[in-house]
């Protein structure tokens, strides 16, 4: 996986995607998603991608999961039309390659 | 748009242990967005979760959720695990995993049906799943029981695993998808590694 346009701007970003991914693969964390059951990587067929709000990961799965702890912005960002966010332009571009 | 409920089973290996689940009724809610002047047929798949973990109310009196959970408490404990007070009945909220998945999968869905500049070229079909906690069942009762199954191209799953956020790319599936995204999003999101903290608790207690 390579993310060279990227490198410039956020030279941790493919570390990071990188770092995670092994994670799952090493079946370490106790956690999985829907990609497992639906992608060409595990279970399925379908190619794409699997985003995930990813810090204060304490709250995850407990009591403290409720609407006040969700950072502010953090769903504005997401869908916001203009700005860049990783699912909206994911969308955007997958319009065209599918 | 439909609300589908399937029966099925599967079998699904979960930290190195092989788990078979059935499911009952389980719901999924699909809603299809088509272009007027489609440029393909195959559409792209997003999915998000509204079911919250095991143990939130609700699934605590569900029976396929009530049987999973039980399953996995005596699993625990007949090899002795440690996580009693973790998987304790508590009442979880699930406000970012995954209320806030569904929150923007319908917000995408609303922005691509009212805004007519974004000119969509192919399908989106919008997967409300109502099973991913237990055991990604729901998402295997749409992959083979729905009517919506066929022709698809690519998945976007939405998740999360804390509501600090922000949005990140975690896994992939063909390098394409990777490139698309390196191509469009010209604000990624990212950090060093040190600072990232994916379950910290939680692998701490293994």
């Amino acid at each position: 996986m390579t993310c060279k346009e990227q490198d410039v701007r956020c030279p941790h970003c493919q570390g990071l995607v990188r770092a995670m991914q092994d994670f799952f693969e090493a079946g370490i964390l106790p956690a999985d998603t829907d990609f497992r059951m639906m992608s060409a990587k595990y279970l399925g067929d379908l190619p794409g991608v699997d985003i995930a709000f990813l810090l204060d990961s304490g709250a995850y799965h407990s009591t403290k999961d409720v609407p006040e702890r969700i950072r502010p912005g953090t769903l504005q960002v997401s869908t916001m039309p203009g700005l860049t966010s990783p699912r909206l332009t994911m969308l955007n571009l997958l319009r065209s390659t599918v | 748009m439909a609300c589908e409920y399937a029966t099925g089973a599967t079998d699904l290996d979960f930290l190195h242990a092989a788990f078979t689940n059935a499911y009952i009724n389980i719901s999924n809610v699909v809603l299809k967005v088509i272009p007027v002047d489609a440029a393909a047929d195959r559409a792209v798949l997003v999915n998000a979760h509204f079911d919250s973990t095991l143990g939130s109310p609700g699934t605590r009196t569900h029976p396929v959720y009530f049987f999973c959970y039980r399953m996995i408490c005596q699993s625990m404990e007949s090899n002795g695990e440690l996580l009693k007070e973790h998987h304790q009945p508590h009442c979880f909220i699930g406000a970012s995993d995954c209320a806030s998945c569904v929150g923007v999968a319908l917000e995408l869905a609303r922005l691509l049906v009212s805004d007519e500049s974004r000119k969509l070229q192919v399908p989106v079909v919008f997967l409300l799943n109502g099973g991913e906690e237990a055991f990604l069942l729901g998402a295997h009762a749409f992959r083979e029981h729905s009517k919506f199954k066929n022709g698809l191209g690519a998945i976007i799953n939405l998740e999360s695993t804390g509501p600090g956020g922000p949005d990140i790319v975690f896994q992939h599936s063909k390098s394409w998808t990777m490139k698309s995204y390196a191509k469009v999003a010209s604000r990624p999101r990212g950090t060093v590694i040190a600072q990232v903290d994916p379950f910290n608790f939680t692998v701490s207690r293994l």
